[in-house]
């Protein structure tokens, strides 16, 4: 679809960077506003033509159809125009498997982290196994969180690698209960990240199905491992306490108290302790 | 286990253990007693981000905190081609994983401060970390929680609220002024356009002596170009909040204090500024916010628009109570000195610029930058800590970050 004259020309009205490539000098903001509504009311049509007006990073053409997409999707969430939103998400969506270039998709990505909805979660899941993209997609699904869930375990099978890690690590940051079961998989994963990433999400999903697994795999960590697996009972512990849960929570806590005995885990041994003790279990 | 006088905890270990003394500095953990007080005043200290203001950082352990601290490790991505695991590193979990080490100074750009503050209380050392504490609100809440669970000591790197007015901090924390007509006005020095970000630049291969990917860190892993890095990351909402935030921790110490505004936040903020750009830091005139005991802060830049005035600046008094309240004022205890980062280690109590107090200083300007970036008015809940009625502002409380990195 080729850029019209009018959306170039509404476009050009955003500010020029100073000369030392910002934006801080004669920044009109009624210019600015009426330039971006103008665009808005386009809908799909313009914000497909400020896809295609799209430079390089950094680049002096991209500098303003990068900024006047942001605007235009912001524009959409000031007025409150859901319909608006959506349409503008699924354009975006659209293009995340067209010929842009790399450094563009992750842009649509971090705009639909901003914006987007469920409209743009299969889209999004699409990325998740390509290597350069998994980051920004894995990143906009956690923001989405509608829809991500099912996604995200739909793509883990075709993952290796830093994908593979960006599936876990995105389930464990939304603590799905629906995802337990990947994740205490992942527990053992060869990969440390894929562990730790594991071990966080199943400690924020505050299951007591995941007490004994969180323990043992803390148990048999060493160093860096073994802090944040420890951490990760302990936010279990404070999860299944503020659900009432004191047995299960108050077995963390005297598990902790009683193994951890060397001298250097003296500060887990008195966390364990003043938690057991604030929870009425010791 | 008794104080030596005169005695380095090195001295005392090589005395007393001889061949088994393999460290350079004995551990906290190792020789304290009860509550881990050392048997003498030296620390195993580690530098994290050594650039910019770090060794300013932690060569104040020494000089403000007054405490007896031997540097043995740096650890910095500008290390990536002399790293060697020992004294130098690029990776801050080695460092953390070193049992030999008590105290962590951290000076990296603030995108990082909140996760290693936390990593680094997780691994039982105390933590004295540069300004602005946080890059988004969760990770503030998600510091003071770790600071409590672990017990350990954290101190931000300001020391504003140490100077300010107790007797305006001691009327407001009595609670016996049921509405606050104050109008607090924070005006420039907030250095808008000095940290700015670009928006037209030159990519750039990675200097080898960059480990760029752990720069980056939990915000997304861009191309490279030279502005980004140093002192001027500030010009990104990747790693910090423009001179708003650079500046604000700073200003906003003593004001959070002295209204004894600790242990809450606004529940209303409003931006005037143009549309924010998505990636770089830029212009923005002033923002309001506002408590429900209705006092007012404004945060007004001087660098962009129109001034504030929409309220005339206020203080409060004792003469806004009644005299019955005044008396019972009278007769309430002063407020507690507030500790030092040196005092509150040794005696295990809380520092004076402790998380919570630091996580709701970052709350204030946190707030204002997401007003300016959205464009849209916010109400606040100052307990549950999230924003009332959008779910798209909401997403910039607590960010997604990238692997493996997570609160």
């Amino acid at each position: 679809m080729a850029v019209s004259d009018k959306l170039k020309a509404l476009v050009d009205q955003m500010p020029d960077p100073d000369d030392r490539g910002m934006p801080t000098k004669n920044i009109d903001k009624d210019k600015i506003e009426k330039a971006v509504a103008e665009i808005f009311r386009g809908g799909r049509a313009s914000v497909q033509g400020l896809i295609e007006m799209l430079g390089e990073p950094g680049s002096p053409e991209n500098v303003k159809p990068h900024y006047a997409l942001h605007c235009v999707l912001n524009r959409a969430l000031i007025v409150g125009d859901e319909g608006a939103r959506r349409a503008l998400c699924e354009t975006l969506a659209a293009n995340l498997t067209s010929g842009l270039s790399t450094y563009n998709k992750a842009y649509l990505c971090q705009e639909l982290q901003w914006a987007g909805g469920k409209e743009a979660v299969t889209a999004l899941a699409k990325l998740l196994t390509e290597e350069q993209l998994c980051d920004p997609a894995g990143m906009a699904l956690v923001a989405i969180r509608d829809g991500a869930v099912e996604q995200l375990v739909a793509a883990l099978p075709r993952a290796q690698g830093r994908c593979r890690l960006v599936i876990i690590h995105s389930l464990a940051a939304l603590a799905d209960p629906r995802s337990l079961n990947v994740l205490a998989q992942a527990l053992n994963d060869p990969d440390r990240e894929v562990r730790l990433a594991a071990a966080a999400g199943m400690a924020k999903a505050g299951d007591a199905r995941c007490v004994s697994l969180l323990l043992t795999a803390a148990d048999k960590a060493s160093g860096w491992e073994r802090v944040k697996a420890t951490q990760a009972c302990l936010l279990l512990a404070e999860r299944l306490r503020a659900a009432g849960n004191k047995g299960e929570a108050s077995r963390i806590y005297v598990h902790l108290r009683d193994t951890r005995t060397d001298p250097a885990e003296q500060y887990i041994r008195d966390a364990a302790s003043k938690a057991l003790a604030a929870a009425g279990a010791a | 286990m008794q104080q030596r006088k005169g005695l380095t905890r090195r001295q005392f270990f090589k005395g007393s253990l001889g061949a088994a003394a393999v460290f350079s500095v004995v551990p906290r953990h190792v020789l304290g007693g009860e509550g881990n007080t050392p048997p003498s005043d030296t620390f195993g200290g580690a530098l994290i981000g050594s650039g910019g203001r770090g060794p300013g950082t932690f060569a104040d352990l020494k000089g403000h905190h007054n405490l007896d601290v031997e540097l043995l490790a740096r650890c910095d991505v500008r290390f990536a081609d002399r790293a060697d695991n020992k004294t130098i590193y690029t990776d801050y979990r080695l460092v953390l994983e070193r049992k030999d080490i008590d105290i962590v100074a951290i000076g990296t750009h603030p995108g990082w401060h909140a996760l290693i503050s936390i990593a680094a209380m997780e691994a039982g050392k105390d933590v004295v970390c540069e300004k602005p504490m946080t890059r988004f609100i969760a990770e503030g809440r998600a510091v003071a929680e770790a600071e409590k669970r672990y017990g350990r000591i954290f101190q931000i790197g300001t020391y504003g609220r140490y100077g300010a007015n107790r007797r305006t901090h001691k009327l407001m924390a009595s609670g016996l002024l049921k509405k606050c007509p104050a109008v607090v006005m924070r005006r420039g020095d907030v250095k808008v356009a000095e940290w700015s970000g670009k928006v037209q630049y030159e990519v750039k291969p990675v200097p080898r002596w960059l480990d760029w990917d752990m720069y980056c860190g939990p915000a997304p892993l861009r191309p490279y170009q030279d502005h980004r890095f140093g002192g001027t990351h500030r010009g990104y909402w990747d790693y910090e909040g423009g001179g708003l935030a650079d500046m604000s921790q700073h200003h906003l110490d003593g004001f959070n204090y002295e209204y004894a505004k600790d242990y809450t936040s606004p529940v209303e903020v409003e931006a005037y500024a143009p549309p924010a750009h998505p990636e770089a830091c830029s212009m923005w005139g002033w923002v309001e916010l506002q408590y429900a005991d209705g006092l007012t802060l404004v945060i007004d830049s001087g660098e962009w628009g129109e001034p504030y005035n929409r309220k005339k600046e206020g203080g409060v008094s004792d003469d806004d109570l009644s005299p019955q309240d005044r008396e019972k004022l009278r007769q309430m205890p002063d407020p507690e000195p507030l500790l030092g980062f040196g005092e509150a280690v040794k005696t295990r109590k809380q520092s004076g610029g402790h998380a919570e107090a630091a996580h709701r200083t970052a709350t204030l300007f946190h707030l204002a930058n997401i007003a300016i970036r959205t464009g849209r008015k916010l109400k606040y809940d100052p307990v549950k800590e999230v924003i009332i009625g959008d779910e798209e502002a909401n997403r910039l409380i607590y960010q997604p970050m990238r692997a493996p990195w997570r609160l």
